[in-house]
């Protein structure tokens, strides 16, 4: 009796795993985006100090990639999560995550004055977010693509890795 | 070289086989060829196993090579695929995987996510289908990577509702990291061609190797073989040529040098034997020649003396025809003379009876008868005449006995010439008959044989003693057994006159035994002393002051003639002696004639004269 209890839940949430699971998904591909790209040195204080991974703008991805970050490391760095609120907020993060509720205003300014700053944009298909991000996901075919522009990297001197390149469908 | 390989052991008696033929192949061979025959097969060998070895290992490194080869393939596969696996974007990891196109001895490939579900494959083709393919070769690499969704949040709903959960639960970063799996089948096709690639090098190598092996022992067999090739020509020649004046080269110290040192002084010997040989050798001709010279000599002596003896034999021969005729005469005479003494004394008494004839008285009466003219006066009146036929009357028979006296002489003395007659008829019949075979009773022939002899044994007083069985008739030739008869009976005469014995007896005894007439002449003579017993039969030996050893010698030829033997017997001097004669019953023809001048060449001679004398 215990054993189905403890199993309906499960069954009963099988029904919305869309929605949940897509969020998840993306937090789990922002963890592993980390490990294909390399930021410049300078991006870093020490070698000690944590990668931090930034979240703009309300997301049902945020939690998780705020779960993701804890007790975890990429090589030698710590994670660390951090949500961004202002501009220079983004200047402390390596890879910001940019929610489609995002600020219009912010984000012009973010385009704006952070369009070199060496920080991984990450965003969703969206209308109004179409510039700037390096990294995009895409959902096709009831999967999670990824669009990268190799020119944003460029622009913001992050190195992406060939493996990752291979995956993602490049847009320039 | 095939030939000479070893043969792979099938069967025992197989190995035996043709071990066998190899070593009779090789019997055959010259030293220099074994040598090469056994480098060759030891380099061959060697060589064999070097490169078999060496291919074997080659395969194997080749193999292993290609595994290892399959796992860096693998690691660098595995590695670009991880981000599709992380991703899950298992057309990225198909593309990926399409690149082993590039790799002919790939089979296929099949690249499994952390669950264990194939994520994706090559050729793109249903992965049941592949399994079905037969690989020799699978090689496995895991892929560690950051776990989808499900794996980084086994219960992420769970997670956020208690975002406060223990920072330490070390379940979550485990949980994190997946292991796909890429797994390489791939063939080994490529590697036998590889292989054999070498092989066929190694063959190269191999055949090349063998030549300058081959090459290099040929060069240096002439260490080995000269010296033995020295060793060979050297005793070749001396067998050939008898020459122990050659000597072999010592080349080196080693076994062959010491066999060369062995060789050369083994020869010097033999030249000092053969030397000492000739040496020998020429003494012993000249001795050879000398002994030769001495028994030419010797044997011109022997050639001269035997020439002295035929001249003496033909003289002994002449000695003893004369001899013989004059034993036959006296023979003969002596009979003669016995019987004519017996006329002569019959010839007297008739002389003296006819001398004393009472014939005269009758002559004086009847002149008176006639004187007187009246007979019957005279008769009746006159004195004498009245006496008249009383006178008349007693001479009547007076001459009456006197003539049956004279009539019983000469009766006697007619017996007497008849016997004489007799005597002389035998001597002629017994010449005559010569070479001519007849039946006869052997105790009649023992009877003559006495009657001719008994001249001289009853004037020695002999007495003579018979011991005669019935024994059958004998065909042989009469004249030559009476000659033997008459011979042994002389001996035995002989051998009693010079005796001392009071009585003195000769035996002569008639029997058969095993188809063989026994006849002995036994006397109690002189004998015959031990030392003489084998001399008797020779010719010339004799123990009579005017013998010539001729008679015992003639007869013992004739028994011989006659398929019989005559053999002596005797227990010493003074014991006496017994000569026996055995003639075989049936007759034999002997064809043989006796070398030596024989009985028969003697006798016809004698026998002829004899004749002669006896007729004249």
């Amino acid at each position: 009796m215990l054993v189905i209890l403890l199993f309906v839940p499960r069954f009963a949430r099988g029904q919305e795993v869309s929605i949940d699971r897509e969020a998840k998904i993306k937090a789990a591909y922002i963890l592993k985006l980390v490990s294909y790209v390399e930021w410049p040195a300078a991006a870093f204080a020490d070698d000690k100090s944590p990668l931090v991974l930034g979240v703009i703008g309300e997301s049902d991805v945020a939690p998780y990639v705020e779960l993701i970050t804890r007790q975890r490391t990429v090589g030698n760095r710590s994670l660390a999560f951090k949500r961004v609120t202002d501009a220079e907020d983004v200047r402390a993060c390596h890879l910001l995550f940019i929610s489609e509720q995002v600020d219009q205003d912010l984000w012009e300014k973010l385009t704006g004055t952070l369009s070199t700053a060496p920080v991984l944009f990450v965003g969703e298909e969206s209308k109004y977010i179409t510039r700037g991000k390096v990294i995009t996901f895409v959902v096709q075919d009831n999967r999670v693509r990824l669009q990268l522009s190799m020119l944003s990297a460029s622009q913001r001197n992050l190195k992406i890795s060939s493996q990752l390149a291979k995956l993602a469908e490049v847009i320039d | 070289m095939s030939k000479y390989a070893p043969k792979p052991i099938v069967h025992g008696d197989l190995t035996k086989k043709v071990r066998q033929m190899f070593m009779q192949v090789l019997k055959r061979q010259s030293i220099v060829t074994k040598l090469c025959i056994h480098t060759t097969l030891a380099v061959t060998v060697s060589l064999l196993f070097c490169f078999a070895a060496f291919v074997v290992s080659d395969a194997v490194a080749l193999r292993a090579a290609r595994t290892e080869q399959l796992y860096a393939l693998a690691s660098v596969l595995g590695e670009n695929t991880r981000s599709a696996l992380e991703f899950d974007d298992p057309s990225a990891a198909a593309l990926t995987l399409s690149s082993l196109a590039q790799q002919p001895t790939i089979d296929f490939a099949i690249l499994y996510d952390c669950r264990g579900q194939v994520f994706a494959n090559y050729p793109a083709v249903v992965p049941a289908a592949m399994e079905a393919i037969k690989s020799d070769v699978a090689v496995e690499y895991s892929v560690y990577y950051a776990a989808n969704a499900s794996g980084l949040f086994f219960d992420g709903v769970d997670a956020l509702s208690q975002p406060s959960a223990d920072p330490s639960n070390s379940s979550l970063s485990t949980e994190t990291v997946g292991s796909g799996r890429l797994v390489l089948h791939a063939n080994m096709s490529g590697l036998g061609s590889q292989v054999a690639q070498r092989a066929s090098l190694v063959s190269v190598v191999f055949f090349g190797s063998l030549a300058i092996g081959v090459v290099v022992s040929w060069f240096f067999q002439s260490a080995i073989a000269a010296p033995i090739k020295d060793l060979v020509d050297a005793s070749q020649y001396i067998a050939d040529n008898q020459d122990y004046s050659i000597r072999v080269t010592k080349r080196a110290d080693d076994e062959i040098g010491i066999l060369a040192d062995a060789f050369n002084s083994m020869v010097i010997r033999i030249q000092a034997a053969g030397k000492e040989l000739q040496t020998i050798n020429s003494q012993l001709e000249h001795r050879v020649k000398q002994r030769t010279a001495q028994l030419a000599k010797s044997n011109d002596d022997l050639q001269r003396e035997m020439a002295e003896r035929e001249i003496l034999q033909s003289e002994l021969v002449s000695a003893s025809r004369q001899a013989g005729m004059a034993e036959v005469a006296t023979g003969v005479l002596h009979n003669v003379g016995n019987v004519l003494n017996s006329v002569n004394v019959s010839a007297n008494i008739l002389v003296d009876k006819l001398r004393q004839s009472r014939v005269t008285s009758l002559k004086k009466a009847s002149d008176v008868i006639c004187q007187e003219s009246d007979l019957a006066t005279f008769l009746t009146k006159d004195a004498r005449g009245k006496h008249f036929p009383a006178l008349l009357n007693e001479l009547a028979s007076t001459l009456s006995d006197e003539r049956d006296v004279e009539l019983q002489e000469l009766n006697s003395l007619v017996a007497n010439i008849e016997h004489i007659k007799e005597i002389v008829t035998m001597q002629q019949t017994f010449a005559r008959c010569r070479g001519a075979t007849e039946p006869l009773q052997l105790g009649k022939l023992i009877e003559n044989a006495l009657n001719i002899a008994n001249a001289g044994f009853s004037s020695q007083g002999i007495e003579i003693e018979r011991r005669f069985k019935d024994v059958p008739e004998i065909t042989t030739e009469k004249h030559k057994l009476l000659q033997i008869l008459i011979n042994l009976l002389s001996n035995a005469k002989h051998a009693l006159d010079g005796s001392n014995q009071d009585t003195k007896r000769v035996i002569l005894s008639l029997g058969s035994a095993e188809g063989s007439l026994f006849v002995s002449v036994r006397d109690n003579g002189i004998g015959i002393p031990a030392e003489n017993l084998t001399k008797v039969f020779s010719h010339g030996f004799t123990t009579k002051q005017h013998g010539h050893g001729f008679g015992l010698h003639s007869s013992a030829l004739t028994a011989n003639e006659l398929g019989g033997a005559l053999s002596v017997h005797s227990d010493g001097q003074g014991q006496g002696a017994t000569f026996t004669l055995r003639l075989p019953i049936r007759q034999i023809h002997v064809n043989a004639r006796p070398t030596e001048l024989s009985w028969r060449d003697v006798y016809s001679v004698t026998t002829d004269s004899a004749g002669c004398e006896v007729h004249t």
